[in-house]
This record gives structure tokens, C-alpha cells and sequence, in this order.
């Protein structure tokens, strides 16, 4: 899942000097969710994971928490048609809470299954996670103390698995967000792709195993790419020919300041870079007169040669042309200059223009009817659904618009507070599409401002035809009034 | 003599849109005295029997909005709501995205995406028209999934109680559905009803439409195969043609003769006549070539396969059998489409019709006047400019981009000082194909080739034979007895310095024999010159491989330490051997043969492209204190775009008025239209109008002609 730029960083630059500090505040509540920020689906769809970001550091910690993804389709399939969303927070997994550092960013499980990582602020940007079977989740020695912080020592991980990177520019690699594994099937290596938001760099981890279990995953800095960008907006692997090319996608977040950097979309192939010991990057400015302030999401098609991307101010929905081409050119002297490998030219094709801050997208593959996009509108509390159209995907269209509604919850409920949302919460944010059992396709949306999160069922073949399933939500909270930055 | 409306227009798009920048705020306090602003209006129409009304469809507000207009831009505010400082908002249902009017100006069609319905809005009462229960009228538009993307209405009117026909495109069903509005009166009060009349099965995803004036005829690009159809609305026939891409915005001339279709992948407008055979417009510029095949030859055709068609329009000859260059390619089409640059989001044409004079005459100079084109079509581009193409009803004349000061080519002129000529660096246009896929312009002999159509404007381009890369006059160089040499004070690993560079010794060696350098005795300057063979990087330091050290048996050229005061520090300077440094927006060396523009080697940023002449041997050399070498390259070609101002060293600019072009409609008559364009997206939203023209009057106000509405 491709991991990108919340739009808080601002707020969340307003808080950071709370983050060297020592924080003592509350322990995390059980069972709930609170700024829920990102999230991802093990291997085998059975658990979705979430990260709290305990945005406003009411917590002494964040946290990560785990869905049981076949007690929410059993409540799906239970449900009846065009009934009100249904109450699942039982499918969150209260003992499989784990404490992980505040203002975590984006989630990534591995592919293979075993482990995830975890970006965060502060100075340990990535936080290693072991899932294991039976959902349970483990962040080294829970109780250790040795060269943590007391922040640090709230969570339950170890240092070992609190990645500190050792830089001589340590404010450059403090302010991690999207993250992503990258696999490389020429090598048998697999990658972490880390962006940050403060400088621009997107790092490498060799997060190849020398053994069998989760727990024999070290992740060694292999390379930094300094993109020359005011921060990496999102970062995801590119599925030309297969998903394990090495190849990488990541978006800047704005213009460096002088706006020498435009906004951009990069390629990256890590495994020549790292094999040739040189950076490969190709850097495609989308259209400056589009993109005006940031690319926060971006998607593939499964064949990877178009892109989807969401931008803010304007926002917009892009289909870019990413069909690699190789280049052959008159040299100038009667002969030809060849390029050694096709390059995507990532020019953009057309654009669907929506409101309210767009924050993310998802491609959903559909054995029925159009592929489709989901895209979610942080001011705007809508979560749109777009059919791909044509049989190269060249075009968009809005079939579906889901809004936030609020106050379902009834007042005479004494389990609910105002403004309890009993459906997409407001400030929707991260989606995630599930497969679970029963051959159902869910959407996941976490709702950042009401710590809670909306399931759409997505099986239907007509997107007017899908509902908000359910909700899993934070009755104990009151929601958020911070509505805007 | 007559008039040209043409440059008349020009200088007032110039300084409309000049002046527009000012406009911005100034409008924007007048057309917000209500609480007014737009949310994602993606689409427009104009209705009103009794009053001229612009329709908005604000797809984030899920509402119209209604702007009237008067008899000029300056008189164009919305329509007020009951409730004070807000302006009147019709609820329209879930994102409304484009809008439809019919032909007596009664009825808006608003198509929403959302949920696959038309609503009808009544465009005289300025509220939902309602059934003979008071409900409003909609239609879903059945079976479930067929995803109404675009909306066009005849301007036919039709059998009472008929009041209008629009028809709206199916991709999800490959049809096209006809849908008639229509009105009975009952009681004094009118009942309207939408009805769907017809589904047409085309097949594939019909996406855009244009209908002919006389409403029997509509075309409309296709997203699942690269054609365009053209569906016989009186039997449902169509027929299809190749587009050789995928098809997005389309439109029709104003006499229906001519068919443009904008293509997104290739940045361009192709024109089609009515039975779908394309026209052959001149493309003046083409994109800067990236895969180009070599002539005839199948492996390198299927390399660049996926190229642009510019590119595949073009081959390269073999090399081995002068004169080598580019060639028509033999193999595939020429390139015959207007390359914009920029994807055509939106197109519309004005005119004057059929049989009227001429809106624009071309004259250059005393040359013979040109037939003149009847009208227009404008484009509205991704990236927020509106171009003009130049139509000639009957395809008498290839349509063109609109540019002004056409009548003038560009032009080189040397800087003061400059120890040579244009022609004696820059070759003919570099490897020009038969067919005109570039402009050339020429000076002396030599030529640039016009590549993108952009905006050059004037730029400075030096032009420096074995320039200076290093001038350390002052000293600091430091030769050895070894035959290398390094700089005390600088590191020249940091110079760009190659093998086959040149150190230019400058402080005069003593005259002792084992030197062999007497200036007085008749050495000449060139003596103390030193080929560079290595640039090697020493305990922190760059030292550079000289081609004659002292250690070399033989060397007939030694210049030991000995040779200079000071331990051999000396005065030097280091040139790019047998290279042109040439700086445009930045410096780089090219070799002789090579090709530059003003912006990257290939003219990616810029409009211009160059080739250095094979054989410059003889060209004389600058030193520091001279005038640098160069030309002064003028290209007056400029687009007429929506917006102008003026770069720090008042070079011309394009500016965006907007960006992310939406939708575009036109009010008013055909000799006096006002173009509307909405923008659409957060940040952005904002209605755009204009009048392109005005063949009677002279235009004095901008603001009479220019309007942009946050």
C-alpha cells in the first residue's frame, strides 16, 4: 500500500518540540482508536492494523492497533440492506494494543508477511513491529529501558527495534512519514523505502532476513536519495512488469523553497542505484499549472502504466502516462544516442478536479464494471468513488460520493458522546481496501477527527449500490474541534 | 482599406489580459459584494428567455449557481438570493457536472454524475422545474452503470409538446441516450417532464460529443478505442474513424464542416472533415523529439513505438550515406495536427458564419493578402492558457495556431564585439526533414529551428570557441617537475575541467633554454599552452596530467618549475579544448556538430533549437576582459494566449488566468460572443470571461473585455 504525506504536517510541526521532550499525560485507553493516521492489512487479510497517532500528545504514547478483519465481515454479511451502519468495535483487538512514539505516519506490512514498519517524528524515525500468527504484535522487549528515552521507554519496544539513524545532518532524517517495501526479484532483496518530510530524503533499509522468523529482519540504511524536494508526499513500489522490480515512486510534497524543484513525480531504480553505486532518479514535473501545492497520494494501475494521484490546492485527481518508452535521439553528428533503459514519461493525461483537501487514494481492481478509484477529502468529509474508464484507463469519473454524516448517534444513547460518529467520521483521511472472507470487498476509512473509522462494502458491481457497512468508533472521546490548520 | 480585426485583438488581448492582473482584485470586490465564490464549476450554459442567465454547476456546492449578464463584462453579477449578501444557489443533486440549455433558453439540463440522473432546472424562474405533482423533475438515466459523462443540446427546436432535445454519452452502456425535455401547460402552470427518447448503441465508451447545428449529426470520441464516431441521428447509424490516440475534448466549426478532437497523450488537435478524413494542417512545431527510428529500419520502429507521432513522422538516415540528418519518414504518416503543448481540456469555436467576410486578414509587409480565416476555435489547455487556432471555413486554408506578430520571423543579431559571425558557428536548420514539421529562421545562413510552441522572446546565448573555464590570472597555479600541475588556492576538481582541456599558461616563463619559451625571441603565445591529459584528485587536492611532462623521454615541450619565479606559481587560465562553452540559461560545453536551444540540449524548456558547424578550427579565441561572444536571438513568436506579463528582463510571460480549465461556453452572437471559462478545483475555482474581438469598436476599457470572477 502506498504510504503518503498527511496533510497535518503543519499542526504536527506545531507540536514537535513536545516530542524530545518528556511526556507524561495518560496511558492510552484499551480499544480505541485516536487520530487514527494510516493504515494496513496483513498478508493473509485477516487483521488490519491501524496507527494512533495521538495527534495532540493527550496520550503519553501512540499506538498501533489491530482489526479482526473475519469479525467485521461477519458482521457485513449479517447485516441487512439499507439498515443504519452497524456498531463493530468489537472487531478491534483490545489486548493486541501495542505502544509505538507518537505522531506515527504511515504503515507498511511486508509482503512476506512476518513484519511492519512504522514511521514516526522524532528521532527514531521507523519503529519495526513482528506480527505474528494469531494477530499478535510485538515491538522487541516491552519493559526494556537501555539508551531509551522516558518517551521511549512508554512504548513497548526496544531499542532494537526503535530505528535510529546515525546522519550527520540528524534534523534531515528526524521527520519520517510515507513509507513502503520495495522488492527487488533481480537480487532476492527486499527494501524499505522511507520519505521524509522535513528534507526531502527518501532512504533505503536492506530489510532482507537471515532467517525464518520476523525477528531475524535487521534494517540497515542502504542509501540516501536526496530528492531536492521540500519533503516526500508519498512513496510506493512501481508494478512495470511485476512488483518486484526495484522500482520506486515518490512524490514531493511542495516546491523547495527558492521553487527550483517543482513539484514532482520521481523514479527511482534502486537496484541499479545501489549496484552501480550511483543515484538513478528521474525527476517528472506533472504540469505546475495543475499540481499546485503537493502530491499527497498516488496509485497504480495493476500494470502499472498509468498513475493516479490526488493533489491539494487545487485539488485534483491526475491520471498520468506512465508507459515506459525508451529514448533514441540524433546525436547531432548523423548518429543515434540511445537511453539503456525505457523510462515512464509520467505525462499527464486528464484530470478530474473535486473539493476539500484530497488526502488519499486507492486503486480497486474489479472483476465487474470499471476499476475504481477511492479517494478521500479531508475538509471536505467526502469519500468519493471514481470509475477508471476506457482500456487504458485514460479517464475518470465520479460514480459514487459518500459524505460524512454526523450525529447519527442518538443523544439518549448513554454510550455515545455528540457527535459520535456511527458512520465516516469526519476528517476522513486513510483508506484501506480488504479482502476478507466471504468474498466481500470492504473499504476501510479512518476518520481523523472523530477517532473512528467507517467499513463501505464495495462488493456490489454498481458503486451506487455500495453503503457504509459498519463503523468501529471512540465512544469514550469527545471528537476533535480542530477542524482545519 | 479594411480593418484587422486581428491586430486589434491582439494589442487588446495584450493589454486585457495586462490588465486583468489588476482585475482580479477589483472584479473580485464587485462580484462579491454578496457571499459569493464558486466550488469546483465544472459546468456552464446560458439560458434565459427573457433575460441572458450563466448557469454554474458548482459540483462541491451540489448547486447552481446564476451569474447575469448585461450588456457588457462590466455588467455580469450574480443573481441574489431572498436572503441578504447570498447569492442565489438552485439545488441541483449530487455533483452536478455539466449542463445542457435548451434551444428557447426555458430549461437547464443538469446531469449528475453522482447518481446517474438529469434534473431539470426552470432557467426563467431560476428554480427546479417541477412534475404535475410539484416534485422536481428528474431522470435516472437506466440500467444502472451506464455513466453519463457529457451532455450536449440541439439547438433544433422539436414537435410540441418537445421544447428541447439533449443527448447525453453512456460509456458504461456503449450509448448514447436521447432525452427530450418537454413542457405542457396545465392550469396556467407548466409541467416538464424529461423523457428518455432514444438509447443509440454505439458501442465502446462514447465519452465527449459535438452535435452539428442542424441537430442530425453527432460525433463523439470513444475512451476504449482511439476513434472517433460519428453517429446518423436520423438512423441511428455511425461510422468510425482512427484517431491514432485516445480522443478527449471535441468540437465542431461553426459551419459544421470541420471536426476538431483534442488528444491528450499527444498534446495536440486534430482536424477532421465531415466524413472523417483528416485534414492536413501545417504543425508548425511538434514536440521535442525523444525516440525518433532510424529510416526504414523495423527494430528501431518498434523501439519507439510508443513515441510520439511527431516522431514516428520523422527517421533518421543512416549515417553512413551523406548527408546524414533527419528525413521524412518513409514508413509512417507525417505529422499533421496543431501541437499545443499542453492538453486541449476544453475547445470552442466562434465565427461569423457562413458567407460573411473574412474576421482576420494576414498581411506581411507588400506581399500579396492572404485569404483570411472566418474564425476561431479556443482551447482551453491544461495548463490554464487559452490558445487560439485559426479556422478557414470549407478547409480552404490548413489550420493554424494563432500567434501574433506573425508576419515576422526570428532573428539572430551578433553582440557588440563579437570576433565572428552568426554563420561561421550555427549550421542551417539542424537536419530539417522535407515536409515543414519545424519553423526555420535564418540570419546569415545560419538558422534555428523552431521546436515547442512556446515563448522564446529575447534571449542571449554565448557563443564562447574554447571559452574560459577557469581564469586564475592572478596566479596560484603551480607546475612540477613532473609535468603536473595544481591551484594553491582552489580546487579544480570543482571546474567542470576535462582531458583535452587546455591550460593557458599567462605569466611569461624565464628565458633560460631548457624553458624553449622566449616571447621576446618570437615564441609565440600558443607555446605556453598545455594539452590537459588526466584530472586526477591528490590528498584532497585535484591535480591535473599535463601533455608534456619532463619525465617523458622525447618531450619537446618541458616546462619544469625552474622555468618560473616563486616556485612556479603562475598566472593561467583553463579553456574547454576544441569546445564552444555556450551559455543560454546555463552554461555547458558542446562539441562542434553538436545541437543546443536556449533551454535544455534538445530545446525541451525552450522554443528554439540550434547546430553548432562541424568545422570551427579557425575561430579566434576570447580572453577574460574581452567582450563575451554571442548572438542576441529574437523570436517573436508568441501564442495568443490568455495572459501576459512581463519577466524581470521584460521578456513577455505567459501567465495562467486559472488553472485546471473545466468548462467553456459562449454567449452572445456570433459577431460579438462573450467567452466564459470556468476553473475548477480547490484554490482555484473561478469564472473566467472575455470578449475575443470586437470588429467595431476600438477597446479602451479593459475591463469591458476581461473578467475574472473568484
Amino acid at each position: 500500500m502506498p504510504q503518503r504525506y498527511p496533510y497535518l504536517a503543519c499542526l504536527m510541526a506545531l507540536v514537535l518540540c513536545r516530542c524530545a521532550g518528556d511526556v507524561q499525560g495518560e496511558d492510552p485507553p484499551a480499544a480505541s482508536l485516536y487520530y487514527p493516521v494510516s493504515m494496513a492489512v496483513s498478508v493473509d487479510q485477516h487483521t488490519a492494523y491501524v496507527v494512533n497517532s495521538n495527534f495532540d500528545l493527550r496520550y503519553n504514547t501512540g499506538w498501533l492497533s489491530a482489526i479482526d478483519l473475519t469479525a467485521v465481515a461477519q458482521a457485513v454479511a449479517n447485516k441487512k440492506a439499507n439498515t443504519d451502519p452497524v456498531d463493530m468495535t468489537h472487531a478491534l483487538l483490545g489486548n493486541e494494543q501495542l505502544r509505538i512514539p507518537s505522531l506515527g505516519g504511515g504503515i507498511a506490512v511486508d509482503p512476506r508477511g512476518g513484519f511492519a514498519v512504522v514511521a514516526a517524528r522524532g528521532g527514531r524515525p521507523l519503529t519495526l513491529i513482528e506480527l505474528t500468527a494469531g494477530r499478535s504484535l510485538h515491538c522487541g522487549q516491552a519493559d526494556a529501558t537501555d539508551n531509551l528515552s522516558s518517551d521511549e521507554q512508554r512504548t513497548d519496544c526496544d531499542r532494537a527495534h526503535l530505528l535510529a539513524i546515525d546522519s550527520p545532518n540528524p534534523e534531515s532524517k528526524r521527520d519520517s512519514f510515507a513509507v513502503s517495501f520495495i522488492a527487488d526479484a533481480t537480487t532476492n532483496k527486499n527494501y524499505v523505502a522511507l520519505g521524509f518530510l522535513n528534507s526531502g530524503d527518501l532512504m533505503l533499509f536492506d530489510a532482507t532476513r537471515s532467517g525464518a522468523t520476523p525477528s531475524t529482519v535487521t534494517l540497515s540504511p542502504t542509501r540516501t536519495f536526496a530528492l531536492g524536494a521540500s519533503g516526500i508526499g508519498a512513496v510506493t513500489s512501481m508494478p512495470l512488469a511485476g512488483n518486484t522490480n526495484g522500482l520506486i515512486a515518490a512524490t514531493s510534497l511542495l516546491s523547495d523553497t527558492g521553487g527550483n524543484v517543482p513539484v514532482s513525480v520521481f523514479h527511482i531504480d534502486a537496484t541499479v542505484s545501489i549496484a552501480s553505486n550511483t543515484d538513478v532518479v528521474s525527476q517528472h514535473s506533472i504540469d505546475i499549472a495543475v499540481v499546485g501545492s503537493g502530491l499527497t497520494g498516488l496509485a497504480f494501475s495493476p500494470t502499472g502504466h498509468r498513475a493516479y494521484a490526488v493533489s491539494n490546492n487545487p485539488d485534483v485527481v491526475m491520471v498520468i502516462d506512465t508507459t515506459p518508452m525508451i529514448e533514441r535521439l540524433p546525436d547531432g553528428t548523423g548518429g543515434t544516442t540511445t537511453a539503456d533503459q525505457p523510462t515512464p514519461s509520467f505525462d499527464l493525461l486528464s484530470y478530474e478536479p473535486l473539493h476539500g483537501r484530497l488526502s488519499d487514494i486507492q486503486y480497486i481492481v474489479r472483476t465487474t464494471g470499471p476499476d475504481l478509484l477511492a479517494v478521500t477529502s479531508f475538509e471536505g468529509d467526502v469519500v468519493f468513488f471514481l470509475s477508471v474508464l476506457g482500456t487504458s484507463g485514460d479517464r475518470v469519473r465520479v460514480d459514487r460520493r459518500i459524505d460524512v454524516s454526523q450525529d447519527i448517534c442518538n443523544a439518549s444513547d448513554a454510550s455515545c458522546v455528540t457527535g459520535d460518529a456511527r458512520s465516516i467520521g469526519r476528517g476522513p483521511f486513510a483508506t484501506l481496501h480488504v479482502l476478507p472472507q466471504g468474498g466481500l470487498q470492504l473499504l476501510l476509512v479512518s476518520s481523523f477527527f472523530d477517532h473512528s473509522m467507517g467499513i463501505i462494502d464495495v462488493s456490489a458491481s454498481d458503486p451506487r449500490q455500495f453503503e457504509v457497512a459498519g463503523f468501529i468508533h471512540n465512544p469514550a472521546v469527545e471528537p476533535s474541534t480542530v477542524r482545519s490548520f | 482599406m479594411m480593418k484587422s480585426p486581428l491586430n486589434l485583438w491582439c494589442t487588446q488581448a495584450v493589454l486585457l489580459s495586462l490588465g486583468g492582473l489588476v482585475l482580479l482584485s477589483a472584479c473580485g470586490s464587485d462580484a462579491t459584494s454578496l457571499s459569493a465564490s464558486f466550488e469546483t464549476p465544472t459546468g456552464l450554459a446560458v439560458a434565459g428567455s427573457a433575460k441572458q442567465y450563466l448557469f454554474v454547476a458548482n459540483r462541491g456546492q451540489d448547486t447552481l449557481q446564476i451569474l447575469e449578464v448585461g450588456k457588457n463584462l462590466s455588467q455580469v453579477d450574480f443573481v441574489r438570493s431572498t436572503a441578504q449578501f447570498f447569492p442565489l444557489r438552485i439545488p441541483a443533486g449530487p455533483s452536478p457536472s455539466r449542463l445542457a440549455a435548451t434551444p428557447d433558453g426555458r430549461y437547464v439540463v443538469v446531469l449528475n454524475e453522482a447518481d446517474d440522473t438529469l434534473r431539470l432546472i426552470d432557467a426563467d424562474a431560476l428554480k427546479a422545474a417541477t412534475d404535475a405533482e410539484g416534485n422536481p423533475v428528474t431522470l435516472v438515466l437506466d440500467p444502472k452503470g451506464a455513466r453519463p459523462t457529457d451532455m450536449v443540446a440541439s439547438i433544433q427546436s422539436c414537435a410540441a409538446p418537445c421544447v428541447g432535445l439533449v443527448y447525453v454519452s453512456l460509456p458504461g452502456l456503449g450509448s448514447i441516450a436521447e432525452v427530450a425535455i418537454s413542457e405542457i401547460q396545465t392550469n396556467g402552470a407548466s409541467i416538464a417532464a424529461l423523457v428518455t427518447q432514444r438509447m443509440i448503441s454505439v458501442l465502446g465508451e462514447p465519452m465527449r460529443m459535438a452535435l452539428t447545428r442542424d441537430g442530425q449529426t453527432l460525433y463523439a470520441t470513444d475512451a476504449a478505442n482511439q476513434e472517433v464516431i460519428r453517429l446518423n441521428l436520423l438512423d441511428g447509424s455511425s461510422t468510425r474513424a482512427d484517431m491514432g490516440a485516445f480522443g478527449g475534448s471535441i468540437a465542431l466549426s461553426t459551419d459544421d464542416l470541420i471536426l476538431l478532437v483534442g488528444r491528450p497523450s499527444l498534446r495536440d488537435i486534430l482536424f477532421l472533415n465531415t466524413d472523417l478524413s483528416v485534414i492536413d494542417a501545417d504543425p508548425f512545431f511538434a514536440p521535442a523529439p525523444k525516440c525518433v527510428p532510424q529510416c526504414g529500419d523495423a527494430a528501431s520502429e518498434t523501439l519507439c513505438q510508443d513515441a510520439h507521432v511527431a516522431d514516428l513522422a520523422i527517421c533518421i538516415t543512416d549515417p553512413a550515406v551523406p548527408p546524414s540528418g533527419l528525413a521524412v519518414s518513409p514508413t509512417f504518416a507525417s505529422y499533421g495536427a496543431i501541437f499545443l503543448d499542453t492538453i486541449p481540456v476544453e475547445i470552442t469555436t466562434l465565427g461569423a458564419g457562413a458567407g460573411q467576410p473574412p474576421m482576420l486578414e494576414r498581411t506581411c509587409g507588400t506581399g500579396p493578402t492572404r485569404t483570411g480565416y472566418e474564425e476561431f476555435a479556443v482551447v482551453a489547455g491544461a495548463d490554464g492558457l487559452l490558445r487560439f487556432v485559426g479556422l478557414s471555413q470549407q478547409s480552404v486554408i490548413a489550420p493554424e495556431l494563432m500567434q501574433e506578430s506573425w508576419c515576422t520571423t526570428p532573428s539572430m543579431a551578433p553582440l557588440a564585439g563579437t570576433p565572428y559571425s552568426v554563420s561561421d558557428v550555427l549550421t542551417e536548420c539542424p537536419a530539417m526533414p522535407g515536409r515543414q514539421r519545424f519553423s526555420c529562421a535564418c540570419h546569415e545562413g545560419a538558422c534555428g529551428i523552431g521546436l515547442l510552441p512556446g515563448i522564446t522572446g529575447t534571449k542571449t546565448v554565448i557563443i564562447d570557441w574554447e571559452g574560459v573555464l577557469v581564469d586564475q590570472s592572478s596566479g596560484g597555479g603551480v607546475v612540477t617537475d613532473t609535468g603536473h600541475f595544481f591551484d594553491i588556492n582552489l580546487d579544480l576538481g570543482t571546474k567542470n575541467i576535462l582531458p583535452g582541456d587546455i591550460l593557458d599558461i599567462l605569466t611569461e616563463p624565464n628565458t633560460s633554454a631548457q624553458c624553449l619559451v622566449d616571447l621576446a625571441g618570437g615564441a609565440q603565445r600558443s607555446d605556453l599552452e598545455r594539452t590537459i591529459q588526466s584530472v586526477t584528485p591528490v590528498d584532497g587536492q585535484t591535480q591535473l596530467t599535463l601533455d608534456c611532462p619532463t619525465t617523458v623521454p622525447g618531450c619537446v615541450r618541458p616546462l619544469p618549475t625552474s622555468c618560473f619565479s616563486k616556485g612556479g606559481a603562475i598566472g593561467y587560465l583553463i579553456r574547454a579544448g576544441n569546445q564552444f562553452v555556450v551559455t543560454t540559461n546555463q552554461e555547458r560545453r558542446l562539441s562542434p556538430g553538436e545541437q543546443f536551444g536556449p533551454g535544455l540540449g534538445v530545446g525541451h524548456d525552450e522554443a528554439l533549437l540550434f547546430g553548432l558547424r562541424q568545422n570551427v578550427s579557425n575561430l579566434p579565441r576570447t580572453d577574460p576582459t574581452d567582450p563575451k561572444p554571442g548572438f542576441l536571438i529574437t523570436d517573436p513568436f508568441k501564442t495568443i494566449l490568455s495572459g501576459w506579463s512581463l519577466d524581470n528582463n521584460r521578456n513577455p510571460q505567459a501567465f495562467a488566468v486559472g488553472r485546471l480549465p473545466a468548462a467553456m461556453t459562449v454567449m452572445g452572437a456570433s459577431d460579438n460572443p462573450i467567452v466564459f471559462v470556468s476553473y475548477a478545483g480547490s484554490g482555484t475555482d473561478s469564472l473566467l470571461g472575455f470578449v475575443p474581438f470586437d470588429l467595431d469598436t476600438s477597446v479602451m476599457i479593459a475591463e469591458d473585455n476581461y473578467r475574472l470572477i473568484r
